[in-house]
């Protein structure tokens, strides 16, 4: 989510609402976007900590793909290199992933994460972002 | 054909960081939304 950070207003300026939502709990959230500085409706984010939205938008859930995909260590040191890892808030073997969701219901694009550290580019969520709000 | 959002998802409850309750199709109700689920929050 750092580096989706930068981009918030860019999205907001194409007509896309950007929102974030974690399994941890509402006081996880709220320090999480202190430390990310996304608080004060920079960045709205939501808790589901019964997971039903993930299951619901067809994300991956497992300890394979969370530690074992080879990918997952090579892109987790590159994070360690880059953010500070902190602790984990939230369901260790859930995998995220991202949708642009029309007013009318129309999901435009989705993405499903593989693995741990497995993230849409930013260069492709502005060009969707664009897509979706043509 | 269209794809779209699946009726469990506009139905679902989500909570905001102080607690109060929200459905997750008002994220997308009066413009187009960008959802990003993160694997956890850390």
């Amino acid at each position: 989510m750092a580096e989706l950070r930068p981009h918030v207003e860019e999205l907001r300026g194409l007509g896309v609402e950007p929102a974030v939502i974690g399994s941890g709990t509402p006081e996880e959230a709220r320090a999480f976007a202190q430390q990310m500085h996304t608080d004060g409706g920079v960045l709205p984010i939501y808790v589901d900590e019964a997971l039903v939205t993930y299951r619901a938008a067809g994300l991956k859930r497992s300890f394979g793909a969370t530690l074992l995909h080879p990918s997952s260590w090579l892109k987790g040191v590159k994070s360690i290199a880059k953010h500070r890892q902190r602790k984990t808030a939230g369901d260790p073997w859930q995998q995220g992933g991202a949708m642009f969701v029309r007013p009318d219901g129309e999901v435009t694009w989705r993405f499903v994460s593989n693995f741990s550290g497995h993230h849409p580019a930013i260069a492709e969520l502005i060009a969707e972002a664009r897509r979706a709000a043509a | 054909m269209r794809d779209h959002v699946p009726g469990e998802l506009a139905a679902a409850i989500l909570r905001d960081p102080d607690g109060y309750e929200h459905r997750a199709s008002e994220l997308w109700a009066t413009r187009p939304a960008l959802v990003l689920w993160v694997r956890h929050f850390g």
